[in-house]
């Protein structure tokens, strides 16, 4: 890592390109899942879809943690020690886990061997399978239109009016449009804030401000309020609400909503609340 | 007459033997292999010399030395005398503590983990305290038994 930063002709671009790539990810994953959260895309037996999509968002945030683990920077030795105690907490198997994750009881070269397989090949084919079947579900139960029938009644019209809008050339040259704004976003961005290489590992001494990437700031904020290992099983449990929220919301959020006739969202009240929540923490963690 | 009334003939039944012993035999050696699939267990190591009595500072203060992993480990002397050695190791998730003589505690720059001068849990998220190893003097010579 330290021979492409600081020493490869344009090295240091591309490891910049890539992490700005891996950040603007994230970013747009959280928006995509954002807009499908407020339109309630995810309703209509759309379940396959978001518990697809949010299997995708664990895999990419997988991604990440393996991606900077590599640079073997003291955040990275300190993140992997932190999760490999976390898996330590899982009931029953985590002594197990912890050996299978580390490749033996503390971390070693062969656990970057293992981080690196993990990053280029298994996280990789699981999002390209898991890609598969999220776009199988959304082509199986069609696109979600928002609104009510008189939206779509409108829709049908301009679409009467104006004519089909075709994949091409009409969406093809919008995707290519986006697609070039976004290169030279994450050009300039590589250009102006390129990566750089952080302090070493040191197995001996955790620095004594450290954080992990900003997209588990509210995962660490949680570890440092909750005692013990409660805030790993959490941690756990949230995750799942996350997967099957389509189901949560059909089940228990949708029943609630006919207590108050019709008139209460109960689903977006309790999303909103963890959206505002997950930004609180992220933003005290940020400027802590 | 006799060989009549057996239920079972002497060929049956050392068939039977046979491969009841078999099974035995072949049950304990699948039990021993099973083992194999499992690290040796080393033996407890001997107990280190580390310092002499006389080096270790007063109440309140720390003498950093290293286990056999060369981690750091803080000595410390109790209010009553007794020697007691801490480790560094964060029992919340594994972060290395700072020992702050001022405050006389122990703090994990991770999660906030706050630890007394003898490694109990004060505050944060930490329930356990830090590890302790058993220490012994011996003609004015510290040693540490290093789990």
């Amino acid at each position: 890592m330290a021979f492409i930063t600081e020493h490869e002709r344009y090295g240091q671009f591309l490891r910049s390109v890539h992490q700005w790539g891996a950040t603007f990810m994230i970013v747009f994953l959280l928006l995509h899942m954002l807009r499908v959260f407020v339109t309630g895309a995810y309703r209509a037996y759309r379940w396959g879809a978001w518990i697809a999509g949010a299997c995708l968002l664990g895999l990419t945030l997988g991604m990440g943690f393996t991606g900077y683990s590599l640079v073997y920077e003291q955040i990275s030795y300190w993140a992997i020690t932190v999760t490999s105690n976390i898996i330590t907490s899982v009931p029953l198997v985590g002594g197990m886990l912890k050996h299978l994750f580390l490749a033996g009881d503390e971390i070693n070269t062969a656990t970057l061997s293992r981080l690196y397989a993990l990053h280029v090949q298994i996280l990789p084919a699981g999002i390209a399978c898991l890609g598969i079947i999220h776009l199988f579900f959304v082509r199986l139960l069609g696109m979600y239109m928002p609104g009510n029938q008189k939206d779509r009644d409108e829709e049908k019209n301009i679409t009467a009016r104006e004519g089909v809008y075709h994949f091409f050339p009409d969406h093809a040259l919008s995707e290519i449009a986006v697609f070039l704004y976004l290169v030279l976003a994450i050009c300039l961005l590589s250009l102006l804030f390129p990566a750089k290489m952080g302090s070493p590992a040191d197995p001996l001494i955790t620095p004594e401000h450290i954080k992990p990437e900003w997209y588990f700031y509210p995962f660490f904020r949680l570890l440092k309020l909750v005692p013990g290992t409660a805030g790993v099983i959490i941690m756990g449990l949230i995750a799942v609400a996350f997967v099957l929220w389509p189901i949560l919301d059909q089940y228990v959020f949708q029943k609630v909503d006919k207590v108050f006739k019709g008139r209460m969202e109960v689903s977006l009240l309790v999303g909103f609340l963890v959206i505002l929540v997950y930004l609180w923490w992220a933003v005290v963690e940020a400027i802590g | 007459m006799g060989e009549k009334e057996n239920l079972v003939s002497r060929r049956s039944f050392l068939a039977w033997l046979s491969a009841g012993a078999f099974s035995l035999m072949s049950g304990f050696a699948a039990f021993i292999g099973l083992g194999f699939l499992y690290p040796v267990k080393r033996q407890k190591p001997p107990a280190l010399f580390v310092c002499l009595e006389s080096e270790v500072p007063l109440v309140g203060e720390a003498l950093e030395i290293r286990d056999l992993k060369g981690r750091k480990v803080f000595l410390m002397r109790k209010a009553d005398g007794e020697l007691i050695t801490i480790g560094t190791v964060c029992s919340h998730l594994g972060c290395t503590v700072f020992y702050r003589p001022k405050k006389k505690r122990f703090e994990c720059p991770c999660h906030d983990g706050v630890f007394d001068g003898e490694g109990n849990p004060v505050s944060g998220p930490p329930s356990r305290p830090l590890e302790r190893y058993p220490t012994e003097v011996r003609e004015g010579k510290v040693f540490v038994h290093f789990a």
